[in-house]
């Protein structure tokens, strides 16, 4: 009986949009766009919730004369202009009392910060070109943004984005790079996202907000970064770089790593020939100076944790037991991604302060490993004699034994 | 012999009346004839007994049980302790050929037809010395407390928890609890290194005793025999020497792993299987359908095992009542069948 009534439940929504007299003189019209309409929406959220056309667009399913049917008197609203979709969709979202019957923790304040948004304000002045609800949704094809199908689910934004900030046409008179989701794409957390699936990577609603987007200025994008990257921001603020960043208005961040290529960050950016501080400082000046000191460090022990890795393996891959040695290797790593972290001091000390209990640390399980090898070699070596000893004293037991049956 | 030995023999004799013993050693005979190399098999696992008391004896001194402390105390002996990871695999590798050893010792003795009169008490605690090596076997291979441990004495005592009417009784009883935890680690460990070597000492006493007492079964007309001292017993000697180099070799070439530490709540590694030893019984349970009539196919296997157990151990007194020109036939069949269905199921039971 359960079941029974689950089924109904599932089957009803369906069955009352098939019924609405719009799907039956929508589908059975001549005109393409209105069969897609009605297709699209088969699988759209607002239909599995038990809405339907009328919903939106106002009018009377149920009366088959379209006159009666799309009366405006009655109701009907018909199909909104670009100008009025923020408010049409609104309607509902902008209603705490009516949207959480449907999903309380849904928020109820996306038109509101549309209206603060660079499209919300372009929209407002009467730009009919920027972007609103349905331009990232869809119309008709509506999913929740935790569906993978959805145009707003994590990995589908870049594109979604991309189809109108990558269109050099479209975006020719706003006078703003179309190359962001080319940069994305390669950069690191694109790579991330796109390559490794990991749909916890930022992507370009994690920086610029959704509905309220804005091209981030110099104080949002510390605070952007800052949310991942929180050790990072805190030590730049603390270091000798953050009044006179503060000063130029430098972005905290993307001045050294850029805003849309991030690249996995390697010691290079310190290189006194072509690293970013070349970018404001002489290759003569002091500050040089403490980068290519901060540089070397980070190598050491960088080669030191690769150089003890590699002897674990040549340890494991004789049988040895490591154990020991990975914590070891696994602390080198740990302290390395610190010292990276803490090269955001600009203190050459306090880089090697931590760089020096990596390199310790790995330098102890290569020897460990080295260690495990000779001790290897010395088990063979001992197996060799164990075993010489042991023939050499069955070969007497043969020789005593044969003595005896002889002599008997 | 030296004078400080006759002496020592001597002082000996008159307290312990030792030479009486060594008068009887040179005295007892051992046949000659071409499976006379099978009477050594018994040797060998008497010998890996010992290796294996006193490698155990040794991990005991730094083996600490418990959830939080057995696998890094095992991790500490393989890679801290001084022979540390030797003396492991060489008690791993061990216990691995010991079972094979007293498996060809069983089936050796069975074919040569030793199990018959007067030898039926030998052939009986040869047959619970069996089920006690296995009984190590399960018990120690938890104690490291690692994955693949874990999940097989999970898929092992679930097995007692089948047993009608007391299953579940059971199953508590063996686990200390509903699951396998340190609770199951603490009486397995109680088992292994208390309760079994009580209890195999004791058999492995009374098994000697009656070799002892009855000489070595005949398994052919040949009147041909050797003294078992010294000529048999250097023989035995060589031959374990050989067997403690063979285990040397492999806890040298191939150190037994520990893998990762036991972690309830990680899924089982994929292919888990039980011990070689037990890949027949587990292999013969897997072929079973989920219900036989109205019966659990795995109750119905559980029977049948303990079934056929049971009538391999009372091999002698079937064999009794069987007509003396059915007598051969008999034995051929259920010894060469029986070894045949064993080795295929455990080698369907690898490769499936």
């Amino acid at each position: 009986m359960k079941r029974l009534l689950m089924a109904l439940l599932i089957a009803w929504p369906a069955a009352a949009f098939a019924q609405s007299q719009c799907v039956k003189c929508h589908a059975a019209s001549d005109d393409a766009k209105q069969k897609a309409i009605v297709k699209s929406f088969a699988s759209d959220i607002h239909r599995e919730k038990g809405l339907s056309c009328h919903s939106c667009h106002g009018g009377d399913p149920a009366k088959s004369d379209m006159g009666e049917a799309m009366n405006p008197e009655a109701g009907f609203t018909g199909v909104p202009s670009r100008a009025d979709i923020p408010k049409f969709c609104g309607k509902c979202h902008s209603q705490p009392s009516f949207m959480k019957k449907y999903n309380p923790s849904l928020p109820v304040d996306q038109e509101l910060k549309y209206s603060t948004s660079v499209h919300g304000q372009k929209r407002k002045a009467g730009d009919d070109k920027v972007a609103v609800c349905s331009d990232c949704h869809t119309a008709h094809a509506i999913r929740p943004a935790k569906d993978p199908v959805s145009s707003v689910y994590a990995k589908n934004i870049p594109q979604t984005c991309g189809r109108c900030h990558a269109d050099a046409k479209l975006m020719a008179p706003y006078k703003i790079p179309t190359d962001q989701l080319a940069k994305y794409t390669r950069s690191v957390h694109g790579k991330a996202l796109l390559e490794k699936g990991d749909s916890a990577a930022p992507v370009c609603n994690t920086c610029h907000g959704n509905h309220g987007a804005v091209p981030p200025g110099v104080a949002d994008i510390s605070q952007v970064c800052g949310m991942c990257h929180v050790n990072n921001a805190e030590f730049f603020k603390s270091s000798p770089m953050a009044e006179p960043w503060a000063k130029r208005k430098f972005h905290l961040c993307a001045t050294c790593h850029t805003a849309h290529d991030i690249q996995h960050p390697t010691t290079q950016l310190l290189s006194s020939e072509n690293g970013v501080c070349l970018k404001c400082h002489r290759p003569e000046s002091k500050q040089l100076q403490v980068a290519t000191g901060i540089k070397s460090e980070l190598e050491l022990v960088e080669s030191s944790y690769a150089g003890a890795e590699k002897a674990i393996l040549a340890a494991e891959e004789k049988g040895m037991d490591m154990a020991e040695a990975r914590d070891l290797w696994g602390a080198a790593r740990m302290s390395m991604y610190q010292a990276r972290t803490t090269v955001h001091t600009f203190r050459a000390q306090d880089v090697a302060k931590i760089a020096d209990q990596g390199i310790a640390s790995a330098r102890k399980a290569a020897q460990a490993a080295l260690d495990a090898v000779t001790d290897f070699r010395n088990r063979r070596v001992g197996l060799g004699v164990a075993t010489l000893f042991i023939s050499l004293l069955v070969l007497a037991l043969y020789l005593k034994m044969r003595d005896i049956e002889s002599g008997s | 012999m030296n004078e400080l030995g006759t002496a020592l023999l001597d002082w000996l004799d008159e307290r312990l009346d030792i030479r009486r013993g060594i008068e009887w050693a040179t005295h007892k005979q051992v046949p000659i004839h071409r499976w006379s190399v099978f009477y050594y098999a018994g040797g060998v696992c008497l010998f890996l007994f010992l290796l294996q008391l006193a490698s155990g004896i040794l991990l005991l001194m730094y083996y600490r049980v418990g959830a939080d402390s057995s696998y890094e105390s095992v991790r500490y002996i393989s890679s801290k302790v001084a022979f540390g990871w030797l003396i492991r695999s060489i008690h791993s590798w061990g216990a691995n050929i010991m079972i094979f050893c007293v498996f060809v010792h069983m089936f050796s003795v069975f074919l040569m037809k030793a199990f018959r009169k007067p030898r039926e008490l030998t052939w009986v605690t040869g047959c619970v010395l069996l089920g006690l090596c296995m009984a190590f076997g399960f018990s120690g291979y938890l104690l490291p407390w690692n994955e693949l441990a874990y999940f097989a004495t999970n898929v092992g005592t679930d097995i007692i928890g089948q047993v009608p009417v007391a299953g579940h009784w059971l199953l508590k009883l063996v686990r200390g609890g509903n699951d396998v935890t340190g609770a199951t680690l603490s009486r397995f460990f109680g088992l292994h290194v208390a309760i079994l070597p009580a209890l195999l000492s004791l058999t492995i006493g009374a098994h000697l005793t009656f070799v002892q007492v009855q000489g070595m079964a005949h398994a052919d007309e040949s009147p041909k025999t050797m003294p078992f001292f010294p000529n048999f017993f250097l023989r035995d000697v060589m031959l374990w020497l050989v067997v403690l180099n063979a285990v040397a070799v492999l806890a040298v070439f191939f150190p037994w792993e520990l893998g990762k530490k036991a972690e309830a709540l990680a899924s089982a590694p994929a292919g888990i299987k039980p011990e070689w030893y037990f890949l027949s019984q587990y292999q013969f349970l897997k072929l079973l359908p989920g219900k036989v009539l109205f019966i659990p196919g795995e109750l119905l296997g559980i029977i049948a095992l303990n079934a056929a157990g049971l009538f391999w151990l009372l091999t002698p007194f079937w064999d009794a009542v069987v007509p003396q020109e059915k007598k051969e036939a008999a034995v051929r069949l259920v010894g060469w069948g029986g070894l045949a269905a064993l080795l295929a199921m455990t080698i369907w039971g690898r490769f499936s």
